[in-house]
């Protein structure tokens, strides 16, 4: 009698289980229909973003604005780094908790739109927000397509060279805007030939993902992963990224990777080598730099990413530095895009925020603080080197989470001299399609 | 007969009373444990991303999990080796300096608070941070080992000693079982341990012959918490070395947490932590097996 009772109840659970999968489903199809909130109704806004101190001060100062404009209106911020920003996003959005506003980096969004619609096509917006000073195909290549925008894009990132001016000119280096690679490997055994301790250059494991596929650009033309899911590179081309990777390590032009494991994670801030000029050069992406500068107590300078020569592809990534998205449950999702207006067009917000979130994207506004002088010079100036050779763009296939952690494992391979360029190519080229398999 | 029948009834009104106390911890237990436990079983079956509608995949998951996934033995083996240096080494250590702090001498109970810090602080952040420069290649320690002449040492950038260095900090945080083997050496009986002394037994003796057999019942406890613990391990690895160098510190915990929040995949995900469940479940059997043999309990031992 009692054990049939428990294993009712253990039914029941199970069953609801199986009716709370299928009720997220439902959920999802649940479009926004915009309603006009009433002016005079109390209106209470979550808007999350991540960054530093410097964001989130200026961010504030914009929603206080914003506030004793509508009087109506009150957003509470919901502001952190960036390390588990994705993760506790998907936990809110599975729990259809997430806030109004919600600020969406661009190499999740292939991810998300595999996962369902959970936010309000910008294109269903443009009577709240005023697009036109907005590069809506540059927003397209990396928030979505013709039919469906998932949000708008702030600032402009451009990838390249952040160098220590100082310890440029110590070991004799020209920075310039036309290295190539040979370049980078000559001036890194240079380096290390003066100074045993020092190195060119050092990157963090997010950007040896990068490098690998930048290379596959200059020398392929094609992307990793191509949109159908089949693999746009050959064997030999992997097994040329992984000889350059292993020719970095040879020639110490960055240090042994047993040294920089620590800081794989961090940027050259938090890198104690960085702050003693044991190194000359960050790669990164220009929306870093601010903090970056901050900590360094030495000059810095910008320089074009290098291309191989003969590239087919100039592989230098431009991307948004990140969406603003209004999420598909949002009760106010009017008042939500009006706020965004206001963040992007308005130009007292644009005087606050500043480029706290990179070069904007809005030509006007850009023009506006270039006027009133509030871009960093070092910031513009790899904008717009990165400008001059803007790369095929990235895809969704190429940016899923976990190809990028299998090419930075298997650069680790390499780098610690585990495996050969060839070995590792062929195991990498098997792990990658069985992982495209998984990803699909 | 009428008395017989009076007291049953009380019996069962006092029985649901008790249930209404213990009513909100069975509500708990159902919405908080046993749904989620009986949920992810489900999900274990099926491609479930958090988002999606999910579908039913069969036994794929567990297929790929033993089959196809590259990082899953490693991941699998490393944390073996982590329960191997983390368990019997934390044990070892806290039974070390309970028996140091079960001594008689002025401000103990100063010492005892002090010795029982890093349990307190021993998963925080900060603590992690601190141990990153502690064992950097430039970091305290090989500052300290350069004083006497020793080579640096790669405590964390090699992956043959990396894990080994993590097992350090959780040894480090000893302090609870060491309060569970104070508590434990204060109740066995001083006359015992006189006795002993009187018939002529040395220390080393009286420890291995008296103290260890009357402490065995909180050595078996300690164990089987500080395995299971151990197996889950988590904090460590994500806050000080990500799983790197290649992976060698890539313990299940971390495994789980990145296949369903880095990467969506929550059904493989479930899988993987039957799999933990199944695991942790051997263990714990295999130690109350063995118990019998090496445990003592004043009372024969009879639960």
């Amino acid at each position: 009698m009692k054990k049939s009772f428990i294993f009712l109840i253990i039914i029941l659970i199970a069953a609801a289980g199986f009716a709370f999968a299928g009720g997220s489903s439902d959920a999802n199809a649940a479009s926004g229909a915009i309603t006009t909130t009433d002016p005079n109704e109390k209106v209470t806004l979550r808007f999350s973003w991540w960054g530093s101190t410097t964001r989130h001060q200026a961010t504030l100062e914009a929603i206080e604005l914003y506030e004793s404009r509508h009087p109506n209106v009150t957003i509470e911020g919901e502001y952190g780094a960036f390390d588990d920003f994705y993760q506790k996003l998907l936990t809110q959005l599975a729990g259809g908790t997430a806030p109004d506003i919600i600020t969406v980096d661009y190499k999740w969004v292939a991810d998300l739109m595999n996962q369902g619609t959970h936010f309000i096509n910008m294109y269903d917006l443009t009577d709240y927000i005023d697009m036109t000073n907005i590069d809506l195909d540059f927003a397209k290549i990396y928030g979505g397509n013709d039919e469906y925008l998932i949000g708008l894009p702030v600032g402009v990132n451009g990838m390249g060279y952040l160098y220590n001016a100082e310890f440029m000119e110590k070991y004799g280096i020209e920075p310039s805007d036309d290295w190539t690679w040979q370049d980078v490997i000559e001036n890194g055994k240079k380096v290390n030939s003066a100074d045993s301790s020092k190195y060119l250059m050092y990157m963090n494991s997010q950007h040896w993902g990068f490098l690998v596929k930048t290379l596959l650009k200059q020398l392929t033309g094609s992307t990793l992963i191509l949109d159908d899911y089949t693999i746009g590179v050959s064997r030999d081309d992997i097994v040329k990224v992984f000889s350059f990777v292993k020719e970095l390590v040879d020639t110490k032009t960055v240090p042994p990777f047993n040294e920089g494991v620590l800081y794989e994670n961090v940027y050259a801030d938090q890198n104690p080598n960085w702050l003693n000029q044991n190194f000359g050069i960050f790669p990164t992406s220009s929306s870093l730099i601010p903090g970056i500068d901050n900590a360094s107590d030495f000059e810095l300078g910008s320089m074009r990413f290098p291309i191989m020569e003969n590239a087919v592809d100039p592989g230098i990534l431009v991307t948004p530095s990140m969406f603003l998205t209004v999420y598909n449950r949002s009760e106010h999702a009017d008042v939500a895009a009006d706020f965004i207006n206001f963040m992007l067009n308005d130009p007292e917000a644009i005087a606050i925020l500043k480029d706290t979130r990179g070069i904007p994207c809005n030509s006007a506004a850009n023009q506006q603080l270039v006027e009133s002088g509030d871009i960093p010079q070092i910031v513009s100036d790899m904008v717009s080197q990165s400008l001059t050779a803007v790369g095929l763009a990235e895809n969704g296939p190429s940016l899923n989470t976990e190809v990028v952690a299998l090419i930075e494992d298997y650069v680790h391979e390499v780098g610690f001299y585990e495996l050969t360029p060839e070995e590792a190519a062929d195991e990498f080229l098997a792990e990658l399609e069985s992982l495209i398999e998984t990803i699909k | 007969m009428k008395n017989i029948k009076n007291t049953s009834l009380k019996e069962v009104e006092n029985q649901k009373i008790a249930y209404i106390y213990i009513l909100p911890w069975i509500i708990g237990f159902l919405a908080f444990q046993l749904y989620p436990f009986i949920a992810s079983f489900v999900y274990s079956f099926t491609d479930f991303s958090i988002l999606k509608p999910m579908e039913f995949v069969g036994l794929d998951n567990y297929r790929r999990m033993f089959t196809g996934d590259r990082l899953f033995w490693k991941s699998v083996k490393a944390t073996f080796l982590y329960v191997l240096i983390a368990v019997p080494g934390k044990l070892i250590f806290a039974l070390i300096i309970a028996v140091i702090l079960n001594m008689k001498i002025r401000f103990i109970n100063f010492f005892r608070t002090v010795y029982y810090l890093p349990s307190i602080l021993g998963g925080s952040v900060a603590i992690s941070i601190l141990w990153k420069f502690l064992f950097a290649k430039d970091g305290t320690v090989n500052a300290a080992l350069s004083v006497l002449h020793i080579p640096a040492i790669d405590w964390l950038g090699s992956q043959h000693l990396a894990l080994a260095t993590m097992g350090l900090l959780v040894v480090w945080q000893f302090g609870s079982s060491m309060v569970l083997f104070l508590a434990g050496l204060k109740n066995i009986p001083a006359e015992l341990i006189e006795a002993a002394r009187v018939d002529g037994a040395g220390r080393l003796r009286v420890f291995f012959r008296i103290t260890l057999p009357m402490l065995s019942p909180v050595i078996f406890f300690n164990l089987i918490m500080q395995m299971i613990n151990a197996f889950k391990e988590f904090n460590s690895p994500y806050l000080i070395t990500q799983g790197g160098p290649l992976n060698s510190t890539y313990l299940y915990g971390m495994m789980l947490y990145e296949n369903a929040f880095s990467y969506l995949k929550m059904g493989y995900a479930s899988a993987q932590s039957w799999f933990l469940f199944f695991i942790i479940m051997i263990f714990t059997a295999l130690a109350f097996k063995s118990s019998p043999y090496w445990t003592f309990y004043e009372d024969g031992g009879d639960f």
